[in-house]
């Protein structure tokens, strides 16, 4: 965690030395370069806002407006009419939280099987939760649907969040986490007499905090994404997640309304921004440590 | 539920066996019923998620080989065995070469713009210019935005008539490319968009790991005389070897399974040109019903990708003798 | 391989169905053994329907349709119509994208034992269910008023198979030809369609490049989502898909007709393949389009500007008009409660009110006798020249070739085909022979259950 927490950190450049005049034309290059940078990323998601917000004649007009004449919610209200973009969001959120918390759940009970008690073949039962890291989601589309068809849960809640919910990742994250703990503390709760759920809820956890909160998050941003799961597994209008439903006003209203297009996609795209930046340490933090520590 | 609730028991009931095994014979017997005490808490810790594992990721690899030398429909109450027929369909069959030239383009393109246009900002974040940290958020952000909603902006961005590519072009005097309708400019238009997700956390990675170099040996290295160019080629981009390694591969697993983009904005088309592997499964098994062949593309694909990974881990292996 | 997979399977699996139950299969991956053999008898669950309250209580009545838009709305109120007339339903539609989407999902929901009771099919897309035998034949359920006392005879008859009736007509239509009235005007055009191909092809020459209105025009605009205007094409200039299942997409003619979208895409460059064909035209972005006539009544509403309509342009061998659009199937693998419901939903569509309500409210061809005389239908006839265009032209149109309806495959083999020869400047042979003897392959492995089920 340590060279992460340093990616917040102010750093200067490894150019200290140079004489003032060079280094200023240097930080004028890079406050150039870091604009261009920021244009990239911030005039596509302008692109979207303003047709969100634009009347829909004047997303047609030539030339463009640069601004509307008088910001309308209207485009709202027509991807509303044109689906049930509230139930797309109550589904959403729905598979989210639960798919979420028991998928953090069930790896931090794993986690906790793994580090601190004993069963014959878990060394060979660890490798296992490790290859299933090597297993791609794409390959194993089919044969989850036919699972999923033959226990009866095509189009249901359960059908979209249960292969979703084996957590190899959050297994081997959580499980390297706990294995790095003082040993001393857990050895005094023992004294105490706490059980092992007592253990894990009011000392691992609490003690990982980070860990967790990483692992939790990705699998809240994982599980709001996810698109050709819920696309397969879900039937009916009033069961789609908010990308399958963004794709189906897509589809059902053609190409010919931006405007309600792209006030539909910042309704997806606000609550994980939101909660990216609220949560941003972590996420980036967790997300590129993840990455390095491997 | 049901965990807590015999983890609640649990306890007690050890309390009582205890009472009842005071006799000195039952006492070495004592460590093995704590430890088969200990092996059921095991299983309802982790049999679950296992089970889940096995069920929902494992299942599907036998499966799919199962499955690959049947011709079936989805409907008919049982698959028919054809043997190796939809392997040797599939690799005789040039449009399916096609498909994998056009993944392997696609891989390699986005791979490669993702780690060079990552490093690139890595390198210039490193730099520490005011405003680095909300630029380099910002870049990152498309990362954790449904990929579905980064296609949608972008259908809008690329649309010839209306989006902002008819301002760009014009202002330079030439008509907007049909971006996705061309089929000579649809891969293109994906890769840009799959890089411009992507790419910020590529950068953060390489943030990262930049900044976990430390600072003395740069600076040895610029005492010895050494430029920029050389203190980076020589010094810190063999130091960052591990991550771009790790990097390529996860990039190129995050590729090969890209789906959702594509869906959105080209479905495969036109005329094919935007048909990866991804999609080339996504289409035959669920809209042409070509179980078999589905499945046989599956395994490929499932392949191609255990060896990918196979060599990180080879390579990672031979790193730690190095070190 | 890609052979129809509904249909072959079902003739050879018994030989070999041991083989996955043999490796424990049987539990995961294929549907459990209660449906062996006699699917035909099961009963399959009907999906999820969200009732509101004033119809708690009643039977529900599940329909998978393919509209969205205007049309979607207008189905939809259709069926609000349907619920108020009744005390006993209560029908819900559920909507998915186009033809191929219904088509996806009711695959996998048969695979998954969760069908709908009714499902929209397109001309060529109920054939294949019919192979498989998951549409009910609804002779039984015939009385005077659902029956082929009812429906207009072409229509009715193009649903039936050997005298039984698996699909009910509904959203039937032509292709039609509409233009920019506005544009034709400004360029000196005369005010109708283009009687020919070649004339349409001069015409274009003149209108491509055009400034008009901030756009420079082009003549048409293609869709690379429908190979429907294109069999229309190919019999215009003789060609065809198919004759019966014998595949004649490599002939002389056929290859005509390709060569000639070839010419107007890439030497005349008067057509091209846009991301939204009718978007671009109701836009003003280009000065034609061959587009349903279901589409009519939303596209004038859409456009801003003054929309001629006109039939499809002849070719060297005449007409070329193929009807298309939807039907009705009752699915097969429900209760025969279900089924009966669903019938109810069939015969009020086909009431005359209903039925010419729907033709008037979407530009789709009335397919009911009723309707056609009525007057809501010859009032808008006469009020709006371009649907008697739609109405008149249905003289001369045909369904269509069989290769198109029976072999799975095809629809997208040939929208691939079509949508290749839109952006990149093949030779036709080049183009079409690989289709050709693919689609040929695929439908000789069904031709053994074609003789016995539909020949």
């Amino acid at each position: 965690m340590s060279a992460l927490a340093s990616l917040t950190r102010e750093t200067t450049t490894a150019a200290g030395g140079r004489p003032p005049a060079k280094r200023r034309k240097r930080h004028l290059a890079s406050y150039l370069l870091l604009g261009l940078i920021a244009l990239v990323f911030l005039v596509p998601a302008y692109w979207m806002v303003l047709a969100a917000i634009k009347p829909n004649d004047e997303i047609y007009q030539w030339p463009f407006t640069p601004w509307p004449s008088e910001p309308t919610t209207e485009n709202f209200s027509a991807a509303l009419a044109a689906a049930p973009f509230d139930q797309f969001f109550m589904n959403s959120l729905l598979v989210t939280t639960v798919g979420a918390t028991v998928k953090v759940a069930l790896a931090a009970l794993t986690a906790y099987a793994f580090a601190f008690l004993p069963f014959p073949g878990k060394k060979w039962l660890f490798l296992g939760v490790l290859g299933a890291l090597m297993v791609p989601g794409h390959v194993t589309l089919l044969l989850n649907y036919s699972t999923i068809s033959n226990l009866g849960l095509i189009n249901t809640y359960a059908g979209i969040i249960l292969p979703g919910l084996g957590s190899a990742f959050g297994t081997f994250l959580l499980r390297q986490h706990f294995m790095g703990l003082p040993k001393e503390v857990l050895e005094a709760a023992e004294l105490d007499g706490a059980g092992h759920l007592r253990k894990l809820w009011s000392f691992v956890l609490p003690m990982s905090k980070p860990a967790v909160i990483t692992v939790a998050l990705i699998a809240v941003i994982d599980e709001w994404n996810d698109f050709i799961w819920p696309l397969l597994v879900t039937n009916t209008l009033d069961m789609r997640t908010m990308p399958i439903g963004l794709m189906f006003l897509k589809q059902s209203e053609g190409l010919d309304d931006w405007g309600m297009i792209m006030a539909a996609t910042l309704m997806i795209v606000l609550p994980m921004l939101l909660l990216f930046l609220f949560a941003q340490k972590y996420i980036i933090n967790g997300m590129a440590g993840a990455a390095v520590r491997r | 539920m049901t965990v807590l609730e015999t983890e609640r028991t649990a306890p007690t009931a050890g309390a009582t066996k205890d009472l009842h095994t005071e006799s000195p014979i039952a006492a070495p017997a004592e460590p093995q019923s704590r430890n088969h005490r200990k092996y059921l808490l095991f299983a309802l810790f982790a049999f679950p998620n296992l089970l889940l594992i096995a069920v929902f990721a494992y299942w599907p690899i036998l499966g799919n080989l199962l499955l690959s030398l049947t011709d079936w429909d989805m409907i008919s109450p049982f698959p028919n065995f054809i043997g190796l027929e939809n392997y040797t369909a599939l690799f005789t069959d040039p449009g399916f070469v096609d498909v994998m030239r056009r993944t392997l383009t696609w891989v390699v393109a986005v791979v490669g713009a993702s780690l060079v246009c990552g490093l690139g900002m890595a390198l210039l974040f490193n730099g520490g210019a005011r405003g680095t940290k909300a630029v380099s958020t910002l870049a990152f952000t498309p990362h954790v935005i449904s990929g579905a909603a980064v296609a949608a902006v972008w259908l809008f961005v690329f649309d010839p008539n209306y989006g902002l590519s008819r301002l760009l072009f014009n202002a330079i005097g030439m008509d907007s490319p049909h971006w996705t309708t061309d089929p000579d400019m649809a891969l293109s238009a994906l890769i840009i968009v799959a890089v411009w997700k992507g790419a910020g956390f590529v950068a953060i990675v390489y943030l990262a790991a930049l900044q976990s170099i430390p600072r003395d040996v740069i600076e040895a290295a610029q005492l010895d005389g050494a430029g920029r160019w050389k203190t980076f080629s020589k010094i810190v981009w063999p130091l960052l070897t591990p991550t771009t390694f790790f990097l390529c591969v996860t990039q190129i697993i995050g590729a090969f399974q890209a789906f959702d983009l594509i869906a959105m904005m080209t479905s495969g088309g036109p005329a094919g040109s935007t048909t990866t592997l991804s999609w080339y499964i996504y289409e035959q098994g669920f809209q042409e019903f070509n179980i078999g062949s589905a499945a046989a593309s599956s395994v490929f694909m499932f392949i191609i990708l255990l060896v990918v990974t196979a060599v990180q881990m080879r390579f990672a292996e031979r790193k730690v003798h190095y070190s | 391989m890609q052979n129809n997979p509904l249909a072959s399977t079902l003739e050879k699996s018994s030989s070999r169905r041991s083989f996955l139950g043999a490796l424990g299969l049987t539990a995961l991956a294929i549907p459990a053994l209660a449906a062996c053999g006699n699917s035909s008898t099961a009963t399959f669950a009907q999906p999820a329907t969200k009732v509101p309250a004033g119809f708690a209580g009643r039977r529900n009545v599940v329909i998978w349709s393919s509209w969205g838009g205007d049309n979607g709305k207008m189905f939809a109120d259709l069926i609000k119509k349907f619920n108020e007339s009744q005390t006993a339903i209560y029908a819900e539609v559920q909507q998915f994208d186009g033809y191929d989407g219904v088509g996806e999902k009711l695959t996998a929901g048969l695979r998954a034992k969760q069908v709908p009771d009714l499902a929209v099919l397109s001309d060529i897309h109920w054939n294949r269910y019919f192979l498989s035998d998951a549409l009910e034949p609804l002779n039984k359920y015939h009385d005077s008023s659902f029956g082929p006392s009812v429906y207009t005879e072409n229509f009715y008859k193009e649903g039936t198979v050997r005298d039984e009736s698996y699909w009910v007509p509904f959203a039937r239509s032509t292709p039609l030809f509409y233009y920019n009235r506005d544009l034709f005007a400004s360029v000196g055009l005369p005010d109708r369609a283009p009687g020919t191909w070649d004339e349409f092809r001069s015409w274009g020459k003149e209108v491509t490049g055009v400034k008009f209105k901030g756009n420079t025009m082009k003549m048409r605009a293609l869709t690379g989502a429908d190979d429907w205007y294109f069999s229309g094409l190919l019999w215009a200039f003789g060609g065809a898909i198919s004759n019966g299942l014998d595949v004649r997409l490599d002939s002389a003619e056929s290859l005509a007709a390709v060569d000639f979208e070839r010419q107007l895409v890439h030497e005349d460059k008067s057509m091209y393949l846009a991301q939204s064909f009718v978007n671009d035209f109701s836009n003003g972005q280009c000065a034609t389009v061959t587009q349903s006539t279901g589409g009519l009544t939303s596209v004038t509403k859409a456009a801003k500007f003054e929309v001629g309509t006109g039939f499809m342009p002849k070719g060297p061998a005449g007409t070329g008009t193929p009807t298309g659009g939807g039907g009705l199937s009752v699915l097969r693998q429900i209760s025969d409660e279900r089924k009966a419901d669903a019938v109810e939903v069939l015969r009020f569509l086909a009431n005359d009110e209903i039925s010419s309500q729907w033709t008037v409210g979407t530009g789709y061809l009335p397919v009911t006798k009723g309707a056609t005389s009525s007057k809501l239908v010859t009032d808008l006839m006469d009020k709006n020249p371009n649907y008697q265009v739609a109405v008149d032209q249905l003289q001369i149109a045909s369904g269509p070739d069989d290769v198109r309806r029976y072999v799975t495959s095809a629809i997208s083999e040939l929208k691939q085909m079509v949508q290749k020869n839109y952006t990149s400047n093949v030779k036709p042979e080049e183009l079409v022979k690989p289709v050709a003897a693919k689609l040929r392959a695929e439908a000789d492995k069904i031709r053994a259950t074609y003789e016995e089920k539909v020949a």
